[in-house]
């Protein structure tokens, strides 16, 4: 409808009826962008006649005839005075007001609502903070950034994926939150697969990473239930809410973003250089062990070989031949050199990553029409070398105001990225276990060539590693770490659409309503290429494609109702209802022993081909209303109830929710001087929920492998057959439920120049699905139920203070601490639930324990805690199974940061620290078994005799390899007979006890420096701003533990933490960015 | 504005009434879109087979072999567990394969196939492992498995008598089926109805005797196996299956896999007794063991065709020579020393053939017959002159001993031997301390989950009920 047209007939027809009473004013309340402002006052100035906008910003007004003054406020705009005059139509311009940017927040359904009415736990992150750090992926700049949220990266591997946790962990299902982007869910998933097993295989990504960092507007952090609880059972991990930016009308306006990032690795393993390759003292040039001889100690020069029968030749024609080992008589042997390689050999594998990435966006309109386009590209070279990541993004969105009832917006982005990523963790093919395994006086140079053995026969393209110095068989046990990066890929492909398009209907204006619906859909293809004579079972060669096809279409419609009730009380209802229909296809193909020694990267290259399919779908149906009342500018009270039903779930569930904000310093009448400006007291309750995987309810029939222990043997390889599942179904599955009070106080002092936040939460998660471990005996392996119980109890605080304001220079300290702590308190009679695999050291979930907690082999020890010890003075294992051994989960964790501004330079430094955290250092451990980690090269003179492990003297006064320790029984001698048999090493048989250690942590998460120029001369150039930064992340850390980042994580993105497994480091960057407005 | 209201609401009405109704329709699509959930239960006999592999010839069996004389331990975990620092852990895959992968599935065979020949072969294999999982834990579940929650845990002794049960119908399922008859995906015996019948009995035997009933131990291995074709061992048909890294023999895929260096062969007690010129050495002026030494070295090096570590080398489980080698002890325990030497020269004439195992075909191998009088004391098995019967029941239970390896009746007849007969058992010493292991640890999964499992469980130094 013509809007001209539209208005004349409206003013036609209430002036007819009112003439000469009254006067009806009607008009439009927008930002200086031309956006119209919703829930705007509008009130005549010295009465209580009032009104509030609807969501296109409209008003409608009765003046008395002497009274033609209207007051207009939006929270986050300068109040407005206008004076109406003759005028029947006005339109209102709200001019921002930068004291209080901050104060308008988006609710979980996409609409921007007043700060101070909002009953909830939240944080917003500005994008500021979130994008000046900088970071190739988007999860990580969210670091530090707002209390109770942690993000825990995986490894520095580019594109890597991390763990976004809110107040801990809500579910042994995974609880990352649920990202809404625009009022869509967006899929942020993190899919291991079946060719890369989370405890060794590669770091997979995370999907989030998937947006363009360019194209947020605003996010924030919903923390509690009782915000998520209109989102039933995908909030139980809380929300994070995106707002993406759409056009402004006004002229063109276009910003360019460009960033080089250096990254470096931040903590190296600390080897020892002094013993060489070998046991009990002597050297052998095909042990697993660095026991060797005393490298000083040998003759020097080059090695004695034996020249003639076989020998290896590396592609440049270097000829490596036999050495013979060494002998009680002549402990070297036929080693003379004396040259060490760890630096060498590491020099080979890392270097300094490199990020370039630019951003070009592109928006504009005019009052009908506006539009938003961006692009960007990301290319990526890890600190290993061949690891790298290319991400290209281009969005489109545009608004239409079809006319004053209709308006739409739609948006849609296309992103396309190519990673390869570097085998690591427990995986023999690996690149840090090869590497740190590997002797000090072993060259990796020489990783591949040709083999001729003693008659002369050649075997090319052999993989020459430090167990198979020759390249004498198929299998090199450790890969060479050169092998792993040069002849291995892993490739992954991702093209990813995401579209959106929304409806608004202005009925009436109380009532509107909105159509909104989604579609997210991608596909990512991951090649896993291992050629013949790698490590990790692949002698015979391996590929391995596994493809993704992930397809979500959400559809959801709101009314919202808006009305005064009383001058007083203001109400609000919104109900919606929504649908949601998640489908993924995964298609894996193994292909075995290769049928010549290729490099081609297909199936057709395999003798032994497999295929497997796997379908999933999963779709659920939530309808929901929830009231608000507004009691002045004092009582604020939300009141929510969502019905929600998924096709997993046996049974439907409810979620009520309620909060209430009390602002009791409106009450206080308070006058301008006073120190403080606001205080509100928050309460609230809510419920969420998780629910089932789809498709448990059945015990199917599988196929399957059989092993014990390295030594698997299948079914299909014997022509195929069945075996009932091991896993049984259960059709009773229902909803996971999350119920969680809260109680927090938030405080503005100083004219808001000191914000404070603080926040008490309890919650607990019921009817937690568990796939139990059953006792073998029961006849299965694991039941899924609802079976288990977790708690969470945890304080936030944040604050920010501007402690200095002049027109040139502003100071804010900020900052925030927070603790969570949980309990498992049922487990369903079972002892334990592991997160990880392997039975070395565990993270599981055990009653009356924190979830995640490390389970392990431990030291015997006396009831009073002390260690029993052997007769030797040594600890003993404790054979009666896994022990607790340490929490990864911290105390707390905080951070603290400095905003500095002055004239044109920004300045923020972010420090953040996790305190009481343990971590299971088994690379540590492993290596002391190895003795190539930096304390077995250890040497003591004794002052007294001693005694080792196995119970030989070691008389005082000489020099011998090890450490002495007292264990309680007085000193004792550590070397190769403690670390290779209790003292290091892997499996349950060692005293894993020895490998767990407090990983507190603070680190300098953030440097940055900015300058931005905006004179005159950039004006006339045409330019807006010019901006420079230079920022520096993760630059230094503190913590007791070395060789790794503690942060890192072998099982990447699950529940299970505090481990690390020959795990690929973690990185520090410094990064220099340009930034163009026009 | 009035009329698009209208429709607003109609709009309305009409989507709610409509998501509601179809909500039902629309969430059903739970089924399992990647399962079978009904296949003919004759197809999961093979699956059983396997996870009794795993049973008889995979880690635990290893485990035993370390602490019988038969392997070293090297490096990492088996260097750990061959002086005897073990965790229940070990023995979690092994459980599950006994009561998941065996007992679950031939409660669906038994109810739901009408082919004897399936549930009669079904049945011996979960006796197999039944009584193997007795013979290693002592006490373990069996009478509750699949009824209670928490299934008690059985006595030893009633463990073996059930197992002696279930064979027995097994044996009767079996007779009734037509001779001729054959089971294709039986990977061990080709379904042959009358080789399964004598394994039964050889298996029959075996109980009998770990329980020290030897006139029917000895009556059982009279019906027990009666020819090398119908020794139970692994994947005897490997070859129909193409040769793959999963279908081949464990060892191989030991000692070519991550953990090839962990164990080994050479410098164990058996290496020492099969040599020549050890002070240890078994052979003597009418026994030459050269190839067989040469057939059981295990290593990863040296992996070749001829010996027991090659790809698609057999894996023995229940054998002609244990079944002669029972017929030997028993016989001679409730026949006489005549009875028990004729045994054992049955058993020297089928190594004499030279097709009891592989090994280098160039070595020697040489078992003449011996006569009575070559126990006499000082004679060349009776070096260290003690009574004539003990010297013969001392070579019967050491020619048991080397015959059997590879299985976990080493273990059992080392257990055994020691707590009756010790004066003659192989002369080993721990490895570590000074006793020796006598079962294995309860799996760690188990303790978590069953509140009837012992606590706490018994270390590897408790001898189990049978031996104590």
């Amino acid at each position: 409808m013509n809007r001209k047209l539209f208005f004349s007939i409206l003013v036609f027809v209430f002036s007819s009826a009112f003439i000469y009473a009254q006067k009806t004013v009607t008009g439009t309340v927008s930002d200086n962008s031309g956006m119209p402002l919703a829930g705007a006052s509008v009130v005549v100035k010295g009465t209580s006649i009032g009104a509030s906008t609807d969501f296109d910003g409209n008003f409608s007004i009765t003046l008395q005839p002497n009274n033609n003054v209207l007051l207009v406020s939006y929270v986050g705009y300068k109040n407005a005075e206008i004076t109406v005059g003759s005028q029947m139509t006005i339109k209102v311009t709200l001019v921002e007001d930068s004291e209080s940017l901050d104060e308008v927040v988006i609710s979980v359904l996409g609409f921007k609502e007043k700060r101070d009415a909002v009953a909830s736990t939240y944080s917003v992150i500005g994008t500021k903070d979130a994008l000046g750090a900088k970071e190739p992926t988007l999860i990580n700049s969210l670091a530090g950034k707002a209390s109770g949220l942690t993000i825990t990266g995986t490894s520095a591997d580019p594109g890597a994926g991390s763990t976004i946790q809110i107040r801990g962990v809500s579910s042994i299902n995974g609880s990352s939150p649920l990202i809404v982007v625009d009022g869509i869910p967006l899929n942020n998933s993190n899919l291991e697969g079946l060719a890369s097993d989370s405890d060794g295989g590669v770091s997979q990504q995370s999907r989030l990473n998937d947006i363009n960092p360019d194209d947020i507007e605003t996010i924030q952090v919903f923390k509690g239930a009782s915000a998520g609880a209109l989102y039933g059972s995908s909030a139980l991990g809380g929300v994070i809410v995106i707002t993406t930016k759409r056009g402004q009308a006004g002229k063109l306006k276009v910003s360019l973003n460009s960033s080089i990032s250096i990254d470096q690795i931040n903590r190296r393993h600390p080897l020892q250089t002094s013993f060489g390759q070998g046991s009990g003292g002597r050297y052998s040039p095909t042990a697993a062990n660095s026991w060797g001889d005393k490298i000083s100690e040998r003759a020097g020069g080059e090695d004695t070989f034996t020249t003639t029968g076989r020998y290896f030749e590396a592609q440049d024609g270097t000829k490596y031949y036999p050495v013979a080992a060494g002998s009680a008589s002549n402990v070297h042997g036929g080693k003379n050199s004396t040259e060490v390689f760890n630096d060498s050999n590491f020099d080979q594998v890392f270097r300094d990553g490199l990020a370039e990435d630019v951003r070009l966006n592109l928006s504009g309109g005019n009052e009908k029409a506006t539009f938003y386009f961006s692009m960007s590209r990301l290319d990526q070279e890890g600190i290993m070398i061949n690891s790298n990541y290319t991400k290209n993004t281009f969005t489109f969105g545009n608004t239409f105001k079809f006319n004053d009832w209709l308006t739409s917006s739609a948006k849609i982005s296309y992103t396309n990225s190519k990673s390869n990523r570097i085998q690591q963790g427990s995986n023999t093919a690996g690149i840090y276990l090869g590497l740190l395994r590997n002797p000090a006086d072993f060259d990796i140079s020489d990783y591949i060539g040709t083999y001729y053995d003693a008659n002369g026969n050649p075997t090319p393209l052999r993989h020459r590693s430090y167990r198979r110095y020759l390249g004498d068989s198929a299998n090199p046990t450790y890969n060479n770490p050169l092998w792993t990066i040069y002849e291995q890929t892993s490739d992954t492909k991702v093209n990813r659409y995401i579209g959106s398009i929304d409806f608004t209907i202005n009925a009436t204006p109380w009532l509107n309503f909105v159509v909104r619906s989604g579609l997210d859909s991608y596909n990512d293809d991951r090649t896993y290429f291992f050629p013949v004579f790698s490590g990790d079972s692949a002698n015979n060669g391996r590929y391995q494609n596994e493809i993704y096809n992930n397809i979500e279409t959400s559809a959801e419609f709101i009314s919202l109702l808006n009305f005064q009730l009383t001058d007083d009380i203001a109400a609000k209802f919104t109900f919606g209802s929504a649908v949601n229909d998640k489908k993924r296809t995964q298609i894996y193909v193994e292909a075995l022993d290769f049928l010549y020694n290729g490099r081609l990267q297909n199936p057709a290259i395999a003798s032994n081909i497999t295929e497997v399919e796997g379908n999933r779908r999963i779709r659920n149906i939530r309808f929901y209303g929830q009231s608000n009342f507004e009691y002045k500018d004092v009582l604020n009270l939300n009141l929510g109830l969502t019905f929600e039903d998924a096709s997993s779930s046996a049974k439907s569930i409810v979620y009520p929710s309620a909060e209430l904000g009390f602002n009791w310093s409106n009450l206080l009448e308070l006058s301008g001087d006073s120190p403080l400006s606001f205080a509100k007291l928050r309460l609230a309750y809510g419920e969420v929920g998780l629910a089932p995987d789809p498709h448990g309810w059945e015990t199917g029939y599988e196929t399957a492998s059989y092993t014990s222990y390295s030594d698997g043997i299948s079914l299909n390889a014997f022509g195929g057959g069945f075996r009932l599942n091991d896993d049984q179904g259960n059709p009773y599955l229902e909803f996971e439920k999350k119920k969680e009070y809260e109680a927090g106080l938030d405080f503005r002092l100083f004219r808001n120049r000191l914000k404070l936040s603080g926040t008490y939460y309890f919650n607990e998660t019921r009817d937690m699905l568990l796939p139990i471990s059953l006792n073998p005996s029961s006849g299965f392996d694991t039941l899924l139920g609802n079976i288990a119980t977790l708690e969470n109890t945890g304080m936030e605080f944040e604050f920010d203070y501007n402690f200095l304001k002049k027109p040139d220079l502003s100071l804010n300290v900020y900052g925030n601490v927070f603790t969570n702590k949980s309990e498992v308190t049922e487990l369903g009679g079972v002892t334990s639930v592991d997160f990880t695999a392997g039975s070395s050291v565990k993270s599981s979930a055990v009653v009356g324990e924190p979830l995640g907690v490390l389970l392990g082999s431990a030291a015997l020890h006396n009831a009073d805690g002390s260690l029993d010890l052997d007769a030797n003075g040594f600890p003993q294992l404790d054979g009666s199974g896994d022990k607790v051994l340490g929490d990864p989960n911290p105390d707390w964790r905080g951070s603290a940061g400095l905003r500095a501004n002055y004239k044109g330079f920004s300045l923020n430094v972010l420090f953040e620290t996790s305190q009481g955290n343990d971590i299971a250092e088994r690379t540590r451990f492993v290596l002391q078994g190895f003795g190539t980690y930096s304390v077995t090269g250890n040497e003591v003179t004794p002052t007294q005799d001693v005694v080792n492990y196995s119970g030989t003297t070691f008389p005082a006064g000489a020099l011998v390899r090890g450490n002495i320790q007292d264990f309680g029984a007085g000193p004792v001698l550590l070397d190769e007979s403690w670390y290779t048999s209790l003292g290091g090493g892997f499996g349950g048989s060692v005293i894993n006890e020895f490998a767990v250690n407090d990983a507190s942590w603070t680190r300098l998460r953030e440097l940055s420096l900015a300058y931005t120029l905006n004179s005159n001369m950039i004006k006339k150039a045409g330019l807006e701003s010019i901006q420079f930064s230079l920022t520096g992340r993760n630059l230094v850390l503190w913590s007791k533990i070395k060789g790794i980042d503690p942060d890192v994580n072998q099982f990447g993105a699950g529940v299970g933490k505090g481990l690390d497994y020959f795990t690929n480091p973690s990185s520090k960057s410094v990064v220099f960015g340009i930034n163009i407005n026009y | 504005m009035i009329t698009m209201k209208k429709y607003i609401r109609k709009f309305i009405y009409i989507l709610v009434l409509t998501s509601f109704i179809s909500c039902e329709q629309y969430l059903d699509i739970n089924e399992d879109p990647n399962v079978l959930t009904d296949v003919p239960s004759e197809l999961l006999l093979k699956g059983m087979i396997l996870a009794d592999t795993q049973i008889q010839s995979g880690h635990l069996m290893r485990i035993s072999q370390l602490w019988s004389g038969q392997l070293k331990g090297k490096a990492s975990l088996y260097d750990r567990i061959y002086n005897y620092n073990v965790s229940p852990e070990e023995g979690n895959d092994i459980w599950a394969f006994m009561y998941h992968g065996i007992m679950t599935q031939n409660d669906i065979i038994q109810e739901d196939s009408a082919d004897n020949l399936v549930k009669g072969i079904a049945n011996v294999i979960e006796a197999h492992g039944i009584g193997s999982m007795a013979s290693m834990f002592g006490d373990v579940p069996y009478s509750e498995v699949g009824t209670a929650e928490d299934a008690a845990f059985d006595g030893q002794l009633a463990v073996y008598q059930a197992a002696q049960t279930l064979l027995n119908d097994a044996i009767a399922q079996l007779t009734l089926v037509p001779s001729a008859r054959r089971f294709s995906d039986d990977i061990l015996l080709n379904g042959n109805p009358a080789a399964w019948i004598q394994v039964a009995n050889t298996l029959k035997a075996r109980y009998f005797l770990a329980v020290r009933q030897y006139p029917e131990a000895y009556a059982s291995a009279q019906a027990g196996i009666s020819t090398a074709a119908n020794s139970l061992r692994y994947a005897a048909a490997y070859s129909a299956y193409g040769t793959t890294n999963e279908n081949s023999n464990l060892y191989n895929l030991i000692f070519t896999g991550s953990r090839a260096g962990d164990l080994t062969f050479n410098g164990c007690f058996t290496d020492g007794l099969l040599n020549t010129g050890t002070p240890t050495t078994r052979n003597n002026s009418k026994t030459n063991e050269s190839r067989r030494h040469d057939y059981l070295t295990l290593d990863e090096a040296g992996i070749n065709a001829n010996r027991l570590s090659w790809k698609s080398a057999p894996m023995p489980f229940v054998t002609y020579e244990e079944n002669l080698l029972i017929l030997a002890e028993t016989g001679f325990r409730t026949l006489g020393f005549n009875e028990g030497l004729t045994r054992l020269n049955a058993l020297r004439a089928r190594l004499r053939s030279g097709s009891a195992f592989l090994g280098n075909p160039t070595l020697s191998l040489q078992y003449d017959d011996y006569v009575a009088s070559d126990f006499d004391a000082g004679s060349i098995e009776n070096a260290t002159s003690i009574a004539a019967d003990r010297a013969l029941l001392r070579e019967i239970i050491e020619e048991k001993y080397v015959s059997t390896f590879g299985t976990l009746v080493t273990f059992d007849d080392l257990r055994r031997i020691r707590a009756t007969d010790n004066d003659i058992s192989i002369p080993l010493t721990p490895n570590s301390g000074t006793k020796f292991p006598e079962r294995m640890l309860i799996a760690q999964d188990e303790i978590n989950g069953n509140s009837n499992a012992p606590s706490p469980i018994p270390d590897i130094f408790t001898k189990t009920p049978v031996n104590e």
